[in-house]
């Protein structure tokens, strides 16, 4: 990391001697007032028993005071700053040199990462020693005490990476990435302190003993804690994956597709390792009734598909091709510039199909892990043809989606990827609405691949005419939006192809 | 040392650059001449590896790029028309960052940053804070970050734009003197007066589209039809009058445009005709102030070979 340029330049300007010297010695001096203060308070309380419980008190509040300022420090300032650092190449016209320089993106990002954030680690580690006493002194067990701070390593450098990945997408995607998105780092900033104040009120400040309770993980008992935190690193890692490609694309270097596949198998692993078995050892299952359950296996596996359909939106969102994009393809041009981006064309239109198997891979292996191990499930568990159902269903409603958005990036707008996607969002939301007033066995309710699910799962006696209508509606919709993306397609290429000279 | 094949960049249904096939010689200074929207930024870019193609190739010292613009990075020095630079840092921690970045050899980054900070001159602002420097000083620190790894090939786009007239002369000499270290340098301006000083040859382009390209005296051959003449004259109406007549009146004077006691002509006939006109207007001409040959200019071959629009 030293013989990181990239981080040796946000050092120096980051971490100037006196600003170092100021910055140091106003936060002692704030941490020496505050004590003062937290000991006067203590001296007000009433205690019935020793003094001691005076010292207790007063390492708590201290404690909390202070790891509080550390969890603003790492997870409020440090991804604010990180994002704002690549967005700030842009707006101060400097982008070129990161494009042009000869570091690599895993360099550049680790050297931002680290490099811009120093001063918030340098206080962090000025104030660690103060809070870890202030936790000893209120009997906080010290493998507590080194949990908590791991997690919140964890935390901020995760989010650090969620940081880092919007704001190098945003500014590769966008030519002019405008003055308006040098607020967008501080709302992640924001939205990461307080994702972690959530993490920390459930884990530590009022629910101790959540640090003992247990989840599974294929179907062996895991510390929930433990688990809180492998999915916290699983969004860090993919999110400074996603960053150094983004970081890439800048640069112009080719991308391989089968990071894609990687990420959508992780996550399958990790989502049919969570909700395996639907996540009841043989001795719950055993005390559970059938109709919980049944009840509990149908919400994990729709929690699977709406998951997966999140990523899937993004994706589709993310490897939309571009009017310019086309306009390549249809260069006529066989020499190797015009080869590999046809090459990249084809790649972001086989990775969506393929990132669809994956998950329906992961649905077959969650079904099928239902049945494992445990006894006389067979009678409550959805039927083959069911799950083939859904599957068909689900994989249709993202082939649709994907058409749909694709259609509306063929309009002219800058943003018209993104617009597409908030419009099929908007499309889903209205379904849901209809749904809710309509009843689940109507249109919107069985456009929608989550409700026919539910249906499938809770009306199994009904299921061939479910099945039926289900996938009838699905298949149509996905038909009318294939059928506009390709009108669409038909459009632009004949107004391009009309101008080429 | 630069060759393009074919290069053509589209931005949707927009050619920005159409079909060029550039060349341009080990240690030449060209000038890219055409007017706004051309396709000058576009094809430098695509030069410096900031921007893939559509179709086409590039060669830059015998390495074909194709697909992988990345390759250019080691060996291109790219300066833009409108840059920033890292304010917060000193002249010399901006450049030991950048020599850093660009891999150059540790041991030798000391001494390799005092040697283009001889160069560029700005041994005296070594430990200035970047932010504080006047335009035409941030142009050179530019300048001095781009020579730091040693590229081949230098690409200029509008670099005397926002400049006052002492640093637009300052970086002229600087280029100048840059060409005649043996760097392969391409400028590209759309002022044409800039480029006349130290470009050995010009690549003229209009509407995405290579007009014409080479060095200037070969392109002055090909465009030149004779010799240029000059001569100006007294303010006497009636000798100017007699000298324009007597003028027009010679089969080997063409093109005569009369301009505020000024006579600007090609003379078709050789050197020793044209001593022998000179004797003669003399004699028979008082009045007469200069009587010169006019050299073309970058100017003139722009003025001659483009069509003057814009796209």
């Amino acid at each position: 990391m030293f013989n990181n340029a990239e981080f040796l330049r946000n050092v120096r300007v980051q971490l100037t001697p006196r600003r170092l010297m100021f910055t140091s010695g106003l936060t002692l001096g704030l941490i020496i007032i505050s004590e003062l203060l937290i000991w006067t308070a203590t001296a007000k309380t009433e205690y019935s028993s020793l003094d001691y419980d005076r010292w207790a008190e007063f390492g708590m509040a201290s404690f909390n005071l202070l790891f509080f300022a550390q969890i603003i420090l790492l997870t409020a300032m440090a991804p604010s700053v990180v994002g704002g650092s690549i967005i700030q190449e842009r707006l101060r016209n400097t982008l070129i040199f990161q494009q042009m320089t000869l570091l690599s993106s895993h360099e550049v990002l680790l050297g931002k990462m680290f490099g811009s954030t120093i001063v918030y680690y340098v206080l962090a580690a000025l104030i660690m020693p103060f809070a870890f006493l202030g936790g000893l002194i209120a009997r906080i067990p010290i493998d507590s005490l080194v949990g908590i701070y791991l997690v919140l390593l964890v935390g901020a450098l995760s989010w650090q990476a969620v940081s880092l990945f919007i704001s190098s997408s945003i500014v590769n995607a966008q030519e002019a990435a405008g003055r308006n998105l040098a607020g967008l780092s501080y709302s992640i900033g924001g939205l990461a302190v307080f994702f972690m104040m959530v993490f920390f009120n459930i884990f530590w400040r009022n629910n101790w003993e959540m640090q003992e309770s247990t989840t599974y993980f294929f179907s062996s008992p895991i510390l929930a804690l433990t688990f809180a935190v492998m999915v916290m690193s699983f969004i860090g890692i993919w999110a400074y994956v996603g960053a150094v490609r983004a970081f890439k694309d800048l640069q112009l270097i080719k991308l391989s597709p089968r990071t894609v596949w990687y990420f959508f198998i992780a996550l399958e692993v990790l989502l049919v390792g969570w909700f395996w078995g639907g996540t009841l050892s043989s001795e719950g299952y055993a005390s559970a009734s059938q109709e919980y359950f049944k009840r509990n296996v149908g919400a994990l596996f729709v929690a699977y598909l709406f998951i997966n359909w999140i990523f899937l939106a993004a994706l589709a969102g993310i490897s939309v091709i571009s009017r310019n994009q086309f306009r390549e393809w249809w260069s006529g041009s066989l020499d190797a510039v015009s080869l590999l981006k046809r090459l990249e064309i084809k790649n972001s239109i086989i990775n969506y199909p393929i990132s669809i198997a994956i998950v329906l891979v992961g649905a077959v292996a969650l079904w099928g892990s239902m049945y494992v191990g445990l006894p006389d499930r067979e009678s409550l568990l959805l039927p083959f043809s069911s799950l083939i159902a859904m599957m068909v269903a689900f994989a249709v409603t993202m082939l649709s989606m994907a058409s749909f958005i694709q259609f509306c990036a063929m309009y002219r707008f800058r943003v018209a990827n993104r617009a597409g996607l908030v419009l099929w969002v908007m499309i889903m939301v209205i379904a849901a609405i209809a749904t809710g007033v309509l009843g689940p066995e109507s249109v919107p309710g069985f456009f929608n691949p989550i409700v026919f699910s539910v249906l499938l799962i809770e009306e199994s006696d009904k299921a061939l005419s479910t099945i039926s209508i289900g996938l009838l509606i699905e298949i149509l919709f996905a038909l009318l939006s294939i059928g506009m993306m390709y009108w669409k397609w038909r459009r632009t290429r004949d107004e391009m192809l009309k101008d080429k000279d | 040392m630069i060759a393009t094949f074919g290069l053509t960049k589209y931005y949707e249904t927009i050619s920005a650059v159409k079909n060029v096939d550039l060349f341009i010689g080990h240690s030449e200074i060209c000038g890219l001449i055409g007017p706004n929207g051309a396709g000058k930024t576009t094809l430098l870019k695509m030069l410096a590896g900031l921007l893939l193609p559509t179709s086409g190739r590039i060669e830059i010292a015998g390495e074909e790029v194709g697909a992988e613009p990345k390759k250019l990075h080691s060996f291109v020095g790219y300066l833009p028309d409108n840059f920033g630079l890292y304010d917060e840092l000193t002249v010399w921690q901006f450049l030991d960052y950048f020599a850093n970045a660009q891999k150059v050899e540790r041991q030798s980054i000391p001494s390799r940053i005092e040697k283009v900070l001889d160069l560029t001159r700005l041994v005296s602002k070594r430990n200035a804070l970047v932010g504080t420097l006047s335009r035409g000083m941030r142009q050179r620190v530019l300048v001095a970050k781009t020579l730091l790894s040693h590229p081949k090939v230098l690409l200029f786009d509008e670099p005397a734009s926002g400049l006052d007239p002492l640093a637009r002369r300052e970086l002229c000499e600087l280029i100048k003197m840059l060409g005649s270290m043996g760097q392969t340098i391409i400028v590209s301006s759309h002022i044409l007066s800039e480029l006349a000083d130290f470009c050995t040859s010009v690549a003229i382009m209009e509407q995405g589209r290579l007009v014409r390209s080479g060095r200037i005296n070969d392109i002055v051959e090909t465009l030149a039809t004779g010799i240029n003449v000059i001569i100006e004259i007294m303010e006497d109406l009636a000798e100017f009058d007699r000298l324009a007549a007597r003028l027009r009146e010679l089969p080997v004077v063409q093109s005569l445009a009369l301009s505020n006691y000024r006579l600007g002509f090609t003379f078709l006939g050789t050197r020793s005709d044209l001593a022998q006109l000179h004797r003669d207007v003399v004699l028979n001409h008082p009045g007469i102030v200069s009587f010169y040959e006019k050299q073309l200019t970058v100017e003139d071959v722009f003025m001659a070979v483009s069509s003057h629009q814009t796209s």
